[in-house]
């Protein structure tokens, strides 16, 4: 039987961008779950749970990156980052 | 953004003595000091802000890495150092590994694009297995010189 998987268009809303402890939140974040999720800026496509391939996206503030799930909780994965990234989390230091 | 724009290549350092992460912070500060990088009197602040922004959550991001950093007011453009420990220092990295390779990163609190694409360059290149390896193999600050230097003309394909 064929995996679940999701994806969607999301965009960076932290002022800062992408920085090093956005990057480890997200990392954080997505090892909780049973899926494989890729992040997609500009041709890179990286590890969503790795923080270094993260942070070699560089993503800028209103940046759109494409997020790629597959795996049990693939659905679950791609919501909850959604909601992390839309949060506008630590906008007021790196 | 380069190497080149941010890495003040005097302040380079091949074989840190320091064991921990304050040590390894203050001695990486000293060094910028040392090259003209950052002003004496400012040298205290750095470090503690450095060390504040580690209190947060370790900037150790795996596989060995560090980037400590902070913003602080006494510079006009970013400027950073690479040091690396033979040893390895114990930094809480996320994946509770030694941290061999240091990149420290100050900026301008009004320049946070910068220090993105500081960031943004150094993750690229630590993605090559090689570039990581010859740097954690560097014998001296010119070893590490030359290998920014080539990372920054595309030689490890990042």
């Amino acid at each position: 039987m064929d995996q679940p998987s999701a994806s969607r268009i999301l965009r960076v809303l932290n002022p800062e961008g992408l920085h090093a402890r956005a990057a480890m939140e997200v990392a954080k974040l997505l090892s909780g779950f049973e899926a494989k999720v890729y992040l997609v800026k500009g041709g890179n496509r990286v590890d969503g749970t790795d923080v270094l391939e993260i942070l070699s996206l560089g993503a800028m503030q209103y940046q759109e990156l494409i997020v790629e799930a597959c795996g049990a909780q693939a659905v679950e994965a791609v919501e909850a980052l959604a909601a992390l990234l839309e949060s506008s989390f630590f906008d007021e230091s790196m | 953004m380069k190497f080149a724009d941010f890495v003040s290549t005097e302040a380079i350092q091949a074989d840190l003595v320091a064991e921990d992460k304050d040590g390894v912070i203050r001695e990486m500060v000293q060094s910028l000091l040392d090259a003209g990088g950052v002003q004496e009197e400012e040298f205290e602040s750095i470090i503690k802000a450095i060390l504040k922004r580690e209190e947060l959550g370790s900037t150790g991001i795996g596989r060995g890495v560090a980037v400590p950093h902070t913003k602080h007011p006494s510079v006009d453009r970013l400027v950073g150092t690479v040091a690396v420990s033979r040893e390895g220092v114990d930094f809480q990295s996320l994946d509770g590994e030694k941290v061999h390779l240091f990149f420290l990163l100050i900026s301008p609190p009004d320049r946070p694009g910068d220090h993105l694409r500081a960031l943004e360059n150094i993750s690229r290149q630590l993605r090559n297995d090689t570039f990581c390896r010859f740097l954690k193999q560097s014998k001296s600050a010119d070893d590490i010189r030359q290998l920014l230097e080539e990372a920054d003309n595309n030689q490890f394909g990042a």
